[in-house]
């Protein structure tokens, strides 16, 4: 009780000083949320309002006719969507495709979850509770429940993005008020729960640290499972949409999965407005809960050495970060002499800082970073599989439906499949830009030396990171263009990826400027991931206006609001930095 | 009688200490009498903060560890023990006094603002009592953390490299207070490489290397001799006897 005591007196103290010291970027990230808030749902009013405007003739091209419905086609009507089998019936969407993507959605997390813990082992604890609580007179039991409870904290502020969501599923009337804050607090649950999986995997495998990694493997598989089936069944098996999703969703046995099962059917349930049910299996489900952490605190298990390595390994991590050696592990460090002669290998290969005085020089050395980094000639296998990603997504989203669009549709659906395809790209970009090399050079007290104008050395950093960029996505425009055969609407749609890109790593720099902090970290990443989300949710809200407009000109519109929001960001990253330099 | 047979506050048996394939502590065994200081010495790797780290009850470890008797993870030695660790890690958002609050609360202290006080003010954290931990240098973390170890006042403390990034001011105040500590009857167990650091206060030394206690030294015996710990840390760890030590400092 003193440790839940202590917990709740140290998460009302670090709430209050985080917001003491971050007021501008707590208030920052409030008004983001509100204007996402307000800003869909005057769309959404907009968009119902026009929609009441439909004429006669429109509302038949929505209407279900059974003895024409065809396999796997989706309808709209105005009782909602609906999907035709292969005898010709036709069935609602909505509780099918919502049973069947919580269950998946809810496997994959707790899969997830599961396999951390048994991997990771007790990683929920900082150096700092190593050095003040576990030497404190409390049982170990004690500590682990000091830790739970700050995650309920960190789970209450990661459900809060689920409010961000309010306009698009209560305005577009995916879900009825109820139903949200129904949702809202299950998905706080699940959070929590996830926690208490992954401490309760980490307990069961404890004693045998060599099979926990095979353990991870496999549960990450069995997670994952529900998905590969339904893509098996439907893009292999061919049996289609609706029997798939069947198959997968609605199958009894999954609904008798303790907790997985459980909670599947909770929000499937809150979101078809069946409360009982929903009530029926959250209460299952907390009950599995109460007996889990019960579980967890009778194994008196000495997890102490395993949180203290954990913690040993982020705070070298945050040391680095704040010495700006990011990059250099401790293997590296170790390996010292063989870095050193793969430099001496490249400084021969590769141009001198020699030749690239001033601001040059850190063009140069982020182009040779790079190249030290890359085994396959500037290309590096994380690039290697977002391409492939992306490419598979495209290939996927561009092929199999199109055949099924009539003619005069096509100009609309390539531009939905082109903003997809470049929406899922641009979110993977989004993550790769965080390690963005710019902001390292800008944390060095030297760029501030150098006797040039700030926008120079600004563009010459960030030209390497460009080139970067380039190389990594090089690939896309090929594959585009083989796909879909148009050559302009590749290179347009790639020159929309680099500006996002640009974009993205603009922002979250000037980010990093204005807030040079580093315990703020993730009140960062959620006001730096609010402002690289902002363009695309704007062209989102405005996609029933901009649907009417052909490809060219919706790609056209966002590489324009992307290059003027980043020569906005340009201009405020150079005006912060020269004012560092004074 | 030597000192090392006065009431045993500590009692290390036969630990031994395998990271992977590495073997951290090999069969250590020392005891600590009742208000000693007793200084743990040894080059880096030697094994100094696992065994530290092992008394503490963070490791996994065979053998045994006993404070005033009872198992050294029991909540009875815990609140015999005190730890300070060698790299200071600090909330970073809580203020210095935050931390000192932290600590009180974990530990159930009553009335400690008074000592709080008298800690912080002696190591001239008196005007940063409302800066937050991620706003201190490492040596004004260091001295946190240092004022949080004492704020309990325990009966054992350990000092992991206690000296290393403090300024000497604080330098001076911390040897002050260790024998402070001394004359109160506390005990102290610090792990040091420098041998110099602990020159006035030490009453006992174990001298490590490559996980193996290679003596046990006790002050008085030392003087008797008339050898310094320095002589004997370096005839144990690379073999230099007093003569090749006075001929090393002849050539110097």
């Amino acid at each position: 009780m003193q440790m839940i005591q202590l917990a709740l007196w140290y998460m009302k103290r670090t709430f209050l000083n985080s917001f003491k010291r971050h007021k501008i970027m707590f208030i920052c990230i409030i008004l983001l949320f509100v204007g996402f808030i307000v800003f869909g749902n005057y769309v959404s009013k907009k968009e119902a309002e026009e929609q009441t405007e439909i004429t006669e003739s429109d509302q038949k091209k929505y209407d279900v006719i059974p003895e024409y419905a065809e396999a796997n086609k989706i309808y709209k009507t105005e009782d909602g969507w609906f999907i035709g089998d292969d005898f010709g019936q036709v069935h609602s969407v909505a509780p099918i495709v919502i049973e069947a993507v919580c269950f998946m959605i809810v496997i994959l997390v707790v899969g997830l979850s599961f396999a951390t813990g048994a991997k990771s082992g007790a990683n929920f604890f900082s150096m700092a509770d190593v050095n003040f609580l576990f030497p404190s007179p409390h049982k170990p039991q004690a500590v682990l429940s000091f830790k739970m409870v700050a995650q309920v904290g960190m789970a209450l502020l990661g459900t809060a993005f689920l409010l961000y969501q309010y306009p698009n599923l209560v305005r577009e009337g995916m879900l009825s008020p109820l139903s949200f804050v129904l949702c809202f607090f299950a998905y706080f649950a699940l959070a929590i729960m996830n926690n208490f999986v992954s401490l309760a995997s980490y307990l069961l495998f404890y004693d045998h640290p060599k099979i926990r990694p095979m353990v991870s493997k496999i549960v990450l598989v069995i997670g994952a499972l529900p998905i590969l089936i339904f893509l098996f069944l439907t893009f292999v098996l061919k049996i289609g949409l609706y029997k798939s999703l069947t198959l997968i969703g609605t199958s009894i046995g999954s609904r008798l999965i303790p907790f997985v099962g459980w909670m599947k059917t909770c929000f499937s349930s809150i979101i078809q407005g069946e409360y009982l049910w929903a009530l029926l299996f959250f209460m299952l489900s907390v009950l599995f809960c109460i007996l889990l952490v019960k579980w967890i605190f009778s194994r008196e298990v000495d997890f102490y050495e395993d949180s203290l390595d954990f913690a040993m390994v982020q705070q070298q991590t945050l040391e680095r970060m704040k010495d700006k050696k990011k990059g250099l592990t401790n293997s590296s460090l170790r390996s010292k002499e063989s870095i050193e002669k793969k430099a001496n290998k490249i400084r021969d290969k590769h141009i001198s800082f020699d030749r690239s005085p001033g601001a040059k020089a850190f063009f140069t050395k982020n182009i040779r970073n790079r190249m030290r980094q890359s085994r396959l000639k500037g290309l590096l296998a994380g690039s290697l599989i977002f391409n492939l990603i992306t490419a598979g997504i495209i290939y996927y989203t561009w092929q199999k439906p199109r055949a099924e669009i009539d003619a005069a549709e096509i100009g609309k659906y390539d531009m939905i499949i082109f903003l997809l395809a470049i929406l899922v790209f641009a979110i993977i970009l989004f993550f790769r830009s965080r390690s963005n090399p710019l902001q390292l050079d800008m944390n060095v007290n030297f760029i501030y030396m150098i006797p040039e104008s700030m926008p120079s050395i600004l563009l010459w950093s960030y030209a390497a990171y460009i080139i970067e960029g380039l190389v990594d996505m090089s690939p896309i425009p090929v594959l585009l263009y083989l796909i879909s055969g148009n050559v302009g609407l590749s290179l347009l749609c790639f020159l929309m990826m680099l500006v996002y890109y640009v974009y993205t790593s603009l922002c979250g720099f000037a980010l990093n400027c204005i807030f040079r902090v580093y315990i703020a970290k993730l009140l960062l990443q959620i006001l730096s991931f609010l402002l690289a989300g902002a363009p695309l949710y704007l062209i989102y809200r405005l996609r029933s206006n901009l649907i009417k407009s052909d490809v060219y000109t919706v790609v056209g519109f966002t590489i324009w609001l992307l290059l003027a929001m980043s020569v906005v960001f340009f201009i405020v990253c150079a005006k912060l930095l020269r004012r560092g330099k004074q | 009688m030597s000192e090392w047979d006065k009431k045993t506050i500590l009692s290390v048996e036969n630990v031994t200490k395998k990271y992977k394939n590495e073997l951290a502590c090999d069969n250590v065994s020392f005891t600590l009498p009742a208000g000693s200081v007793t200084v743990l010495l040894g080059p880096n790797g030697a094994g100094k903060s696992t065994i530290m780290k092992s008394i503490i009850g963070f490791l996994r470890y065979s053998g045994d560890i006993t404070v005033e008797g009872h198992p050294n993870k029991s909540i009875e030695a815990k609140r015999v023990l005190g730890y300070m660790p060698e790299i200071p890690s600090l909330y970073p958002n809580l203020t210095v006094e935050e931390h000192m609050e932290f600590v009180a609360r974990a530990y159930r202290l009553e009335n400690y603002r008074p000592f709080m006080n008298e800690l912080l003010e002696r190591f001239e954290l008196d005007d940063k009592r409302y800066k937050f931990g991620d706003e201190l240098s490492k040596g004004m973390s260091q001295k946190l953390s240092l004022c949080c170890a004492l704020l309990p006042q325990p009966k054992l403390m350990l000092m992991d490299e206690p000296m290393i990034g403090l300024d000497p001011h604080a330098i001076k105040e911390l040897k002050i207070l260790m024998g402070e500590m001394k004359k109160n009857g506390q005990t102290l167990l610090v792990s040091t490489h420098i041998i110099d650091s602990m020159d006035r206060l030490w009453d006992h030394a174990v001298i490590m290397q490559k996980g193996k206690i290679l003596g046990n030294v006790v002050r008085e015996e030392l003087e008797r001799q008339g050898r310094t710990l320095e002589e004997e840390f370096f005839a144990l760890t690379e073999g230099i006897s007093e003569s090749d030590m006075y001929s090393l400092t002849e050539e110097d």
